[in-house]
């Protein structure tokens, strides 16, 4: 038993003995380790730091700012993405990034990925080439937005393609104006064409022919002339709308006045004009009072009832109505002509854009809608299309009564007054 | 005596074109859409046609120019398109549907007289 417990303290002294140098060393090295920790922790907090700043620049901008894998499934994606594309940051990580392309810039993106990715080079980190390109992107309600993609291939050291990064710029507004821009050009020159065919043509032949009467070189001149007119009234027109568009300058004299008299007579008289036309009038059978500008408003019919007619190429009725509702006066100008495409309802409004171009009888610089609504929201009223290609053309607006408006008048006087 | 259609549905760019191409041993018709000028190149067998393109009506000049083009009894008729269509593709359109010249508006009558004269020979 004795020397049985004298043993068991032998083994265990031993082992203490054993175990004290490996203890030793465990402490060192945790010291060891400490220090380091103690050393490195600066150097980690300055770069969580500058991590930090990173990502915040990055989710700050108002680009979207991503980067992909070889498989087009994004790999980060900055939060401005949901402003893009409505989608959540979530939600589009989950997408193959081609898959909300359009089927054209799709087709654009791959082969462009392709010819990148398929460069095996190094490429010194300072001077990484990127490509800018012009892409159509679906929205998550199916609408579409233009976006200008800017990516570049990124390379591992050897040179090879691991991925693809890039930034996203919303230019739905900058290509909104490039169509403007070419509605305005094709309209403009389509207009001069016109006017120049006589005015070039009639010159040249006075200048050349010999065999012309007295009274046709006074015919020749009275078309030069007349056509310049015409010139002329296309670069007022073209003012006019430039002096609309500052919203500073529109002329508008408000009067009060029965509007429904008005239409009467502006109808009567398109009625007598075109025999193919049935015109017919919904009008409320007291008068309707508003403060408006009548000359403006007469701009407005005659704008709307010549559409009318001229897009309703078979005849058919024209609709007049008006009715009052919440202290508003509704008008609507109704056809059985050939209709608009919902893209074509889309851009009724905006300046040089035309229905048709399909013959020179269809004349207009495209901006009669765009004066309407400039018109109208002036006064404080409302303008909108509903049509169908085919199932005719309806335009609604809204006009405040003679009364709210003549509130709004009393308003102004009185600040007036007390400026003093 | 050559016979020449004008098509144009402009009055006033129907007569400087008038003009411009009368002569004592020519005889000028006209037409102002498209329709008309296929009717008229039948009944008169015209030896040239200067043809607008964008017009009313259901038959264009380019639709107008295919047909003439294509009846074996009108064919012949030499087609001068004149139009405010300036584009190359426009241009090419036209050469497709069978015309055998191609003015843009505003044109020069000189220019056109000289063209006229050299294809009626």
């Amino acid at each position: 038993m004795e020397s049985s417990e004298s043993e068991s303290r032998r083994i265990c002294e031993e082992f203490k003995s054993q175990v004290a140098e490996p203890t030793m060393e465990l402490v060192d090295a945790n010291h060891r380790l400490h220090a380091d920790i103690q050393r490195r922790s600066p150097l980690e907090k300055a770069f969580k730091q500058n991590e930090h700043r990173f990502r915040e620049l990055v989710e700050a901008a108002g680009d979207v700012i991503w980067s992909a894998d070889l498989n087009h499934r994004y790999t980060y994606v900055s939060p401005a993405i949901s402003e893009l594309l409505g989608y959540t940051v979530d939600e589009v990580m989950a997408l193959n990034c081609l898959d909300i392309l359009t089927p054209a810039s799709r087709a654009r993106v791959m082969s462009l990925l392709t010819e990148d990715l398929a460069v095996e080079q190094e490429i010194p980190a300072s001077r990484t080439p990127f490509r800018t390109e012009r892409i159509e992107q679906y929205r998550k309600d199916g609408s579409t937005v233009w976006v200008e993609a800017t990516i570049t291939v990124q390379r591992d050291q050897h040179g090879g393609p691991t991925g693809v990064m890039g930034v996203f710029r919303d230019v739905s507004v900058r290509k909104h104006i490039d169509d403007l821009k070419s509605d305005f050009v094709t309209a403009v020159a389509h207009e001069l064409r016109t006017p120049l065919t006589s005015i070039r043509g009639y010159s040249e032949l006075l200048l050349v022919s010999d065999d012309l009467t007295p009274e046709e070189r006074r015919e020749c001149l009275m078309h030069i002339n007349r056509q310049s007119v015409v010139l002329a009234d296309i670069i007022s027109g073209m003012v006019e709308i430039a002096r609309m568009e500052s919203g500073r300058d529109l002329h508008m004299h408000p009067t009060l006045c029965d509007v429904t008299e008005q239409i009467h007579v502006l109808v009567t008289a398109y009625q007598a004009q075109s025999k193919t036309h049935v015109f017919e009038m919904a009008l409320p059978t007291v008068p309707v009072l508003l403060f408006t500008d009548q000359e403006r408003i007469r701009d407005v019919f005659d704008n709307l009832l010549s559409n009318a007619v001229k897009y309703s190429p078979n005849g058919g009725i024209i609709r007049v109505t008006c009715r009052l509702i919440d202290g508003a006066c509704l008008f609507t100008v109704e056809d059985q002509g050939i209709g608009m495409t919902s893209q074509q309802v889309r851009r009724i409004f905006d300046k040089f854009y035309r229905v048709d171009h399909s013959n020179t009888a269809m004349s207009g610089m495209g901006v009669g809608m765009t004066i309407v609504k400039y018109v109208i929201e002036a006064q404080g009223g409302k303008v909108w299309v509903e049509s169908r290609v085919g199932n005719g053309t309806t335009v609604s607006f809204t006009l405040p009564m003679a009364g709210s408006a003549q509130l709004e008048g009393g308003d102004t006087v009185e600040e007036d007054t007390h400026r003093g | 005596m050559k016979k020449i259609l004008i098509v144009d549905d402009l009055r006033e760019v129907r007569d400087l074109v008038e003009k411009t191409l009368r002569t004592n041993d020519r005889i000028v018709l006209k037409a102002e859409n498209g329709a008309m000028a296929v009717e008229i190149a039948k009944a008169e067998k015209p030896d040239l046609i200067m043809m607008d393109i964008m017009m009313p009506g259901s038959v264009d000049g380019l639709e107008a120019t295919r047909m003439i083009k294509n009846d074996p009894e009108t064919k012949h008729s030499i087609i001068i398109i004149l139009t405010a269509k300036g584009q190359e593709a426009d241009r090419e359109a036209g050469f497709a549907a069978g015309a055998d010249g191609y003015f843009i508006k505003p044109f020069s009558p000189l220019e056109l007289m000289r063209k006229v004269d050299e294809m009626l020979g």
